[in-house]
């Protein structure tokens, strides 16, 4: 069955719709919030709050076949909630399981120059890791994002293009200075620690 | 590092990241407690949140003229919660109040035209008080409305609360002056003490605090306001994620 007759039915009070579309969608959903927040538990938080904000508001979505990249919006705005309020004070190794820290950092991400790109990205502001977990990792192309986040092409371009930028400069500084992170003992393996 | 490796090693690592989670079979049970109670979700508040966002947007209008900073001015407003005008009784309600004529179906960007309501203000600054009647106009898109405020400018204000910190971007269109705010708010009980954190973020124009709610609260408000023919204009928005073109180009479409 489609999103659109999905969305149809649950327009009509069928709930059981809605699981459906909640089953096709939860781990995506899950998996860009995590992305999002840095978090595996704010990630089920943010999961729950968008699934129960477009449950509760399905009356105002138009065309079902839109309901990914209205739950998507949902998401993203309910993440940059979320960064506001935490000012984004998670580490990295909150991504991972509780008590593995670091260890798991390691075993996903294999090299240094992934982890130190992970570091690098949790330094980004809220609306620069939207656009580039939805890019990057969602392959949505920018008229979709600017379409998901309600914003112009031309913002997601910029947004895009500074954090690329961003994500350079932290790689290409830490590339050019190996040798003053090792004798300051303080070798960046990915474990953000602001 | 060229664009192309950096690109390469991202997906990598985003997908290292993410590909091996799954949702919890927790939330499953979590989500469905969620729908079957009462407790508070983003949708259920905002009904009851329905007079003070009105407010809100009125103090967003004080806000942007920058009365508000140092708590010299204010602006309340009342509405009945329930109140639905349709587009018809809209544009007349206010042609009635102001004589505006510019009230569109659509908005640029897709926006369409909800329902209106009627707003009584009192706004007082200076120890003087002056009562408005405006008129509010709803808009939605993918479950994200905007406010259009439509009414008399307010004349108790003289000039000094020009000093507004919080950062604004201008646009002409039609020989009419735009400005954008994109302000965060952080709504608070009314027994709530500022921190010094808070007083000192308010001067430096990054926060606005606003009193009334339940428990404290962020959220971010986006707004592009002006005035024509006399009328003053406000459109704005909680956590709409619009950015300042995208919203002047909405403003240039109502200037028409």
């Amino acid at each position: 069955m489609t999103d659109e007759e999905l969305v149809r039915r649950m327009q009509g009070d069928d709930m059981q719709a809605f699981d459906a579309l909640y089953a096709r969608y939860k781990d995506d959903a899950f998996r860009i919030a995590c992305l999002l927040t840095g978090s595996r538990a704010d990630g089920e938080d943010l999961t729950q709050e968008a699934f129960v904000t477009c449950a509760r508001s399905i009356g105002s979505l138009r065309d079902g076949a839109r309901f990914r990249p209205w739950l998507l919006r949902t998401l993203t705005r309910a993440a940059w909630r979320y960064c506001k309020r935490r000012r984004r004070e998670t580490p990295v190794a909150a991504f991972f399981e509780t008590g593995e820290g670091e260890s798991a950092l390691a075993a996903v991400l294999r090299s240094d120059e992934q982890r130190r790109l992970y570091a690098a990205l949790d330094t980004l502001d809220e609306k620069r890791r939207a656009v580039i977990v939805l890019h990057y990792f969602e392959d949505c192309p920018v008229h979709e994002i600017a379409c998901t986040l309600g914003v112009t092409e031309g913002t997601v371009k910029s947004r895009l293009f500074s954090a690329r930028r961003i994500l350079r400069q932290a790689l290409t500084e830490k590339e050019s200075k190996p040798k003053e992170a090792h004798i300051n003992g303080s070798e960046q393996t990915g474990a953000h620690t602001s | 590092m060229d664009q192309n490796k950096l690109e390469r090693i991202l997906r990598k690592t985003l997908h290292d990241c993410a590909d091996g989670l799954q949702a919890p079979e927790t939330l499953d049970a979590r989500l469905q407690h969620a729908l079957r109670s009462d407790a508070p979700a983003p949708v259920r508040r905002m009904a009851g949140w329905k007079k003070r966002v009105l407010a809100l947007a009125a103090v967003a209008a004080i806000a942007v003229t920058g009365a508000f900073a140092g708590g010299l001015g204010s602006i309340t407003s009342h509405a009945w919660v329930n109140q639905r005008m349709d587009y018809d009784q809209t544009a007349a309600r206010m042609t009635a109040v102001c004589g505006a004529d510019v009230l569109p179906e659509t908005l640029e960007g897709g926006f369409a035209f909800r329902y209106g309501a009627s707003v009584e203000t009192v706004a007082e600054y200076g120890g003087k008080s002056e009562r408005r009647d405006e008129v509010e106009a709803v808009y939605e898109k993918d479950g994200v409305q905007l406010h259009l405020s439509v009414h008399l400018p307010y004349t108790v204000f003289d000039g000094t609360e020009a000093n507004n910190p919080v950062p604004a971007q201008t646009n002409t269109v039609s020989e009419t002056t735009l400005t954008f705010r994109d302000a965060q708010y952080k709504f608070v009980p009314p027994d709530y003490e500022k921190t010094a954190e808070d007083r000192q973020a308010e001067a430096d124009g990054t926060l606005v605090i606003s009193f009334g709610t339940d428990e404290v609260e962020y959220r971010t408000h986006q707004s592009v306001q002006w005035e024509r023919d006399g009328v003053a204009y406000l459109l704005s928005g909680f956590d709409t994620g619009l950015d300042a073109q995208t919203m002047f180009d909405m403003a240039a479409g109502i200037i028409g």
